[in-house]
């Protein structure tokens, strides 16, 4: 009888320990403020309660390992391989890919630039063999059903820069973040290789830059989804053209009118306030441009409408462009993309990490583009 | 505030079960019909008021059948009128949610078919009518119960809410079938159920014939841990506050026999059925015809609980043909039979029925079944089937273990044979258990 009082008082002490821990670490006021919004207020508590449960992350990742073990490996759309997590790439809706390649082609067709359009296949394309139960997996085939494809109904009308064989021949290298759905400064560099070739310039060797490791202890994106304690920590880096001393000017600019200009292309104390891979290029903004001093090889300005994976090839073409501006199409505002005019570029590149591409709409943005301009 | 959400676990019933501890047990009653209501209205708002509508009618009916003892043509009309508008109201969303996909109230179907049983029990004069309807609508709408029963009877239930009893024992025992339900549909069902979504997905005249059986296999495991996890929790709950509610499911899928299966699944709900419609038509003492019919009424409606459209129908139909099979064909043959044999045939037989669940329509069953038999010339094996059976290997497993039976019979064996080892052992394992639960609510 007494053993059963036990259980009974186990049962509280877990029950009241929570409430307990919440109200002693403050967090109970949070709770509060979220029963107190006017939307949804019980789905909002609900949403504060596991973010400020005592002990979440050691749960979450509890509930990673847990699953792996009984042989889950795919969590939260990722897949966790031995080294390395993954993004799960599927087709949600062909009429999104459809709607991104039809907006290119009115893109070319309305301003006539010399157009390209690269499309960077994800590490579970590139390492296939890396994909947990990879004989099975059902994967998304993304060279034949997207890249192949997508270059095939663009062809006449924009050059397309197909990296997927050069990135699988280097597969074996460091060329993908281990926790982070994009490439490496490594894997960009062979992106700007081959994309370098297609946009008529000549691609330096890679001991042209030199390296400089920012962090070795960086967790990206997909480990934030899925935490499985076994995967290591990446290494972010920077790489810089080594053998001519440039001046960078890199302004962002921001939907609100806000901007900011940094005078390298690695503004370390971005580490400081938030994420480490902030310090490529400053991060990412709707629009980012970049004026390079001294050295530029051309005259010829590049217009990149891209998502994020362009930190990880834009250093290397820098070598080749007086200026070059990136307009990150998912978050920019039809305001800020109106003060963008295309014709003072002389060659317009499209790249998107294949999921950004066949996950939502990236290209209607551009009707908002300002009609053709002479150049002043 | 859902009974498995973390506000509700780690917030909610905390503050509950301080508040009844130091309230006086005749006070108790109020405070979780407060709970009741407020979980309710946190989920589904306004349609509060609908379900203490039907309750309060159905309260005022039960007076008026008590005051009107010597009337008995208004007692009856009394009687058909409001149990016939519980019916009614359920089957009325039923109809709507088919036709225009009309949101049914969470627990509407509990309400209404525990209040009709109460009327025809108080127009039978099995029970009195309830005097306190603080007692009255804590046995109707005691929220945990809403979600999937179990559907409990007026007079066993009642007396209870009179004196809710809370002690440190009831509360551990309550706790460990609470976090024991709380495990099951997290953990087995809605992981399980995943898997069936995503073999759901793929178009039938592309799936192979492991994948349908699969697909059937989890719907049917999902199904039972999702209902059986929700009427465990609400037992735990029961025990915690005072009250002790009925066992509804029992290793449904160890049954040997159609009747060993309805005896085993949603059990408060078959005997409700047998109650007010096999036993009220008379079936018990009428003859082979008679029988014959009140077996596929009484499977017909039993289906019908679980969806009012014509799949359902069929389930019903067909689990008919297979009780009348077994009480007038087999009746002798059975005997003969080895247990393995007949425990794999009654398995068959039942996850053949899940078919019917799985399926849109009856034509989209239909295409199932001719998958699953090897009559559309699919494949035996695919790449889906392989990936999803590595991938879940451990729950599957472990969902095929639980619903074997095998731990409440290991469970039950150590209970016997070391009490004070099984006492200490269990309430580990539950905090254990509580813990990797909360996880995989994150």
């Amino acid at each position: 009888m007494k053993l059963r009082r036990y259980s009974g008082i186990t049962f509280l002490t877990a029950l009241f320990l929570v409430p307990v821990l919440l109200l002693q670490s403050g967090d109970g006021s949070a709770l509060l403020d979220a029963l107190g919004s006017q939307d949804q207020p019980f789905q909002q508590m609900e949403s504060a309660m596991k973010e400020r449960l005592p002990g979440a992350d050691f749960l979450r990742r509890l509930q990673i390992s847990l699953k792996y073990a009984g042989g889950n490996k795919q969590q939260n759309g990722v897949f966790i391989s031995e080294d390395m997590l993954m993004l799960d790439v599927q087709l949600k809706s062909q009429a999104i890919v459809n709607a991104n390649i039809t907006r290119m082609l009115d893109f070319v067709e309305q301003f006539q630039r010399n157009s390209y359009v690269m499309l960077i296949p994800t590490a579970c394309a590139v390492q296939q063999s890396k994909v947990p139960y990879d004989t099975v997996a059902p994967l998304y085939n993304q060279k034949q059903q997207l890249l192949d494809d997508v270059y095939r109904r663009v062809s006449g009308y924009l050059t397309p820069i197909d990296v997927y064989p050069t990135l699988r021949n280097h597969q074996e290298e460091y060329i993908y973040y281990r926790t982070d759905n994009t490439t490496t400064g490594l894997g960009g560099y062979y992106i700007y290789a081959v994309a370098a070739q297609k946009l008529g310039l000549k691609p330096r060797g890679i001991h042209e830059f030199s390296v400089e490791h920012l962090d070795y202890n960086y967790y990206g994106d997909l480990y934030a989804r899925s935490p499985y304690r076994e995967i290591p920590p990446d290494r972010i880096s920077a790489y810089s053209m080594s053998k001519y001393w440039r001046y960078y000017t890199v302004t962002h600019y921001e939907n609100d009118g806000r901007s900011r200009r940094y005078y390298t292309l690695y503004p370390q104390f971005r580490e400081v306030l938030g994420d480490v891979k902030d310090v490529l290029l400053g991060g990412v903004s709707p629009i980012v441009t970049i004026d390079v001093g001294n050295a530029a090889e051309s005259t010829r300005q590049l217009l990149i409408f891209g998502d994020r994976s362009m930190q990880s090839y834009l250093p290397f073409l820098l070598v080749h462009y007086p200026k070059v501006t990136f307009v990150d199409t998912a978050s920019i505002s039809p305001s800020l993309l109106e003060q963008v005019d295309v014709s003072r570029y002389n060659q317009i590149l499209f790249a998107y990490m294949a999921d950004s591409f066949i996950d939502s709409d990236q290209l209607s943005i551009l009707s908002w583009l300002p009609q053709r301009q002479e150049p002043a | 505030m859902h009974l498995y959400s973390l506000t509700f676990l780690y917030l909610l019933l905390p503050v509950s079960v301080a508040v009844c501890l130091f309230l006086p047990p005749r006070a108790r009653a109020w405070a979780v019909v407060a709970l009741s209501a407020f979980c309710y209205a946190s989920i589904e708002h306004e349609r509060v008021l609908l379900i203490a509508a039907v309750i309060l009618a159905d309260y005022l009916a039960a007076r008026l059948l008590g005051r009107c003892e010597g009337i008995p043509r208004l007692r009856t009309a009394v009687a058909a009128v409001s149990a016939g508008a519980n019916l009614a109201l359920f089957v009325l969303y039923g109809v709507l949610e088919q036709l225009y996909g009309l949101h049914i109230p969470l627990g509407l179907g509990v309400v209404c078919l525990t209040g009709a049983g109460y009327l025809a029990d108080c127009y039978y004069g099995y029970v009195a009518s309830e005097r306190s309807l603080v007692s009255f609508a804590l046995v109707m709408g005691f929220f945990p119960r809403l979600y999937a029963g179990p559907l409990v009877y007026y007079g066993r239930t009642v007396p209870q809410t009179h004196r809710m009893r809370m002690s440190l024992e009831r509360i551990g025992r309550g706790g460990r079938v609470f976090v024991q339900g709380l495990a099951k549909k997290v953990i087995l069902g809605d992981g399980i159920y995943q898997i069936y979504v995503r073999l759901h997905e793929v178009h039938y005249y592309n799936a192979a014939v492991l994948h349908v059986w699969m697909m059937v296999a989890c719907l049917s495991l999902s199904i039972c841990f999702l209902l059986s996890g929700l009427c465990d929790m609400a037992r735990g709950l029961g025990l915690i506050f005072g009250l002790d509610l009925p066992e509804n499911f029992r290793d449904p899928f160890r049954s040997i026999s159609i009747n060993d299966f309805f005896s085993r699944f949603n059990i408060t709900v078959n005997r409700f059925m047998r109650k007010y419609v096999y036993t009220a038509f008379g079936a018990p003492q009428g003859g082979t015809l008679s029988g014959i019919f009140n077996i596929l009424l009484l499977s017909i409606l039993i289906g019908l609980w679980y969806g009012i459209r014509l799949n359902m129908v069929v389930w019903g139909l067909y689990f008919s043909a297979l009780v009348l099979c077994e009480k007038f064909l087999l009746r002798r043959i059975a005997e003969a039979i080895p247990p393995v044999l007949r425990w794999i045939g009654c398995t068959i037989a039942v996850q053949v029925s899940f078919v019917l669940f799985a399926g849109s329509s009856l034509k989209q069953s239909v295409d199932y079944l001719r998958v699953m038999f090897g009559l559309s010339g699919a494949d035996f094996l695919s790449n889906e089937v392989l990936y999803l059976l590595n991938s879940n290997y451990l729950l599957l497993l472990v969902a095929v273990f639980c619903a074997s039976g095998m731990g409440r019979i290991a469970a039950g064996f150590f209970r016997r044979t070391s009490p004070q080892i099984w006492e200490m052992a269990s309430t580990l394992l539950t905090l254990i258990l509580l813990v990797v639960t909360t996880a995989f609510m994150l």
